[in-house]
């Protein structure tokens, strides 16, 4: 709570909607790790679907801290934030929404946490509701909640979303809804504080290059057919 | 010798093999598709056959175009240009119909099925833009090639290294494998009425006829005699078969199919389809 308190404090502090510091100088050295490898990144809130948002925050670095804040998120009527707050350096990446609502599915936070690093992910969540139920503040990897939407049925929300890319590093979102805003419209799917970090799978090496090309045209087998064909 | 055909199949019918038709009927032993068999793209047994479009029965866009088969003609084709030019030997498989487009994201001519004759379509790749490949397609008219996407989802490529080169004046076929001869043979070509239609074309399927005389394996070309609309009851494809009697290599005496030795079928129906074949006039 005290970690979530200082990042509100710190976007508190921001005099625009949006500030940016990305400077590696800037990056606290204890921040550092010899070993860590690969592009973190992080991103604070975004949609896709019917009323898209592009990932706001958004942040990422392959070498030293880079951090963006933003006070507040509340273009659509659907989902609303303060102090959103993403840092990505090197192997690590974190994301913090706070005062999080979600009107249509009665969903609430006073804070989404989710950090990865060296690979390993983890989301904590401080006072999250949804339908007045709470939701356990550290979630196991992928926890999927019920959720009723008046007026158009149940969904789904997914805590700590882990999910490995394709190149091999590792997406942890806070939370994921799928949000379905009328019963004819196109769904929204809706995360909130997403981190990735990791090493990317590294190209094959060339110790052993495989002769060109690599797909061979198979030779054909004989159909069991008969064709006219000009003797 | 179009309507010779009408003729021939007559001839057929009362068991009378007229010296031209004598062809027709040894080949038509390997001839004659069973009702029930027809893959997609191909007319019913007695239906109509050369010129004309082959039903779409696998359109992937909605497009009411032809099925690019050896039984289709495919009006807006974009001609082939480089007639006699080897590739990289590039070759694709379409596991689904594909749209086939007169060019680059343009207007769709054709529809490419996943197989042909029952066996899988393997189409050479003659030009590449961006994400565009183009490929000779199986149909009339002669030299019929169409744009299909590299996108498309199980669209499996792969490499050929053979390359098959007729000669016409000389009678003889080649068989290159990286660019090397590894077999030349004497081989039977079209009589001056009947001539094989040169141009590139590419090896469009290997079939076992029911009898094995006078070929255990003919493989059909992507290309049709140019002077026969229809021939056999086919859609007078050519193609590369055996023949019993030797005495034909060398000679200019076939309706356009291209006779080889024993020999050669055996090492040509260990090509994979989609193999080019440059014939040259």
């Amino acid at each position: 709570m005290r970690h979530v308190l200082r990042r509100l404090t710190t976007a508190g502090l921001l005099a625009a909607g949006l500030v940016a510091v990305t400077s590696p100088a800037m990056a606290a050295p204890a921040e550092h790790s010899g070993t860590a490898r690969g592009e973190g990144s992080a991103y604070g809130l975004t949609a896709i679907g019917a009323v898209p948002l592009a990932p706001v925050p958004a942040v990422s670095s392959r070498s030293g801290a880079a951090r963006k804040s933003l006070l507040r998120e509340d273009r659509t009527e659907y989902v609303q934030a303060s102090a959103l707050d993403v840092m990505a350096r090197a192997g690590h990446a974190s994301s913090s929404v706070a005062r999080l609502n979600v009107p249509p599915a009665g969903l609430t936070a006073g804070a989404v946490t989710a950090t990865c690093d060296g690979g390993r992910g983890a989301t904590h969540l401080t006072d999250a509701l949804v339908a007045g139920r709470r939701l356990d503040a550290a979630p196991p990897p992928n926890t999927t909640v019920p959720v009723d939407v008046e007026g158009v049925g149940r969904t789904s929300l997914i805590l700590n979303k882990q999910q490995r890319m394709r190149d091999g590093r590792l997406a942890v979102t806070g939370m994921e809804l799928n949000l379905p805003l009328s019963k004819v419209a196109k769904d929204s799917t809706v995360r909130i504080a997403s981190a990735t970090c990791g090493q990317a799978a590294a190209p094959r090496p060339h110790a052993h290059p495989r002769p060109r090309p690599a797909a061979e045209a198979p030779a054909p087998t004989p159909v069991k057919r008969d064709l006219p064909v000009a003797g | 010798m179009a309507t010779m055909n009408t003729r021939a199949r007559r001839v057929r019918t009362a068991g009378a093999l007229a010296p031209a038709a004598a062809a027709v009927l040894l080949l038509g032993g390997c001839g004659g598709s069973s009702p029930g068999e027809a893959a997609s793209g191909e007319p019913s047994a007695g239906s109509g056959l050369g010129g004309q479009a082959g039903p779409s029965a696998d359109r992937p866009d909605g497009v009411n175009a032809p099925a690019a088969t050896t039984f289709a003609t495919v009006p807006g084709a974009p001609k082939d240009e480089g007639a006699q030019s080897a590739t990289d030997g590039l070759v694709v498989h379409p596991s689904a119909a594909v749209p086939v487009l007169d060019r680059p994201g343009g207007r769709t001519v054709a529809t490419l099925p996943a197989e042909q004759l029952g066996g899988p379509t393997w189409v050479p790749v003659v030009e590449t833009s961006g994400g565009w490949r183009r490929v000779l397609l199986p149909s009339r008219p002669n030299r019929a090639t169409g744009w299909i996407s590299a996108a498309t989802p199980g669209l499996r490529t792969a490499h050929t290294p053979y390359t098959v080169r007729i000669d016409l004046a000389r009678r003889s076929l080649t068989l290159l494998e990286s660019a090397r001869p590894v077999g030349r043979w004497k081989v039977a070509v079209g009589g001056a009425r009947t001539p094989t239609p040169p141009g590139r074309t590419f090896v469009m399927a290997s079939l076992a006829p029911a009898k094995q005389t006078p070929s255990p394996i003919v493989l059909p070309l992507g290309t049709h005699s140019a002077t026969l609309d229809t021939f056999g009851g086919g859609p007078g494809t050519v193609a590369l078969h055996g023949w019993p009697d030797r005495a034909v290599f060398g000679r200019a005496v076939t309706h356009g199919c291209v006779r080889v030795p024993a020999d050669a079928l055996r090492r040509l129906s260990s090509v994979p389809l989609g193999t080019l074949v440059l014939i040259n006039g």
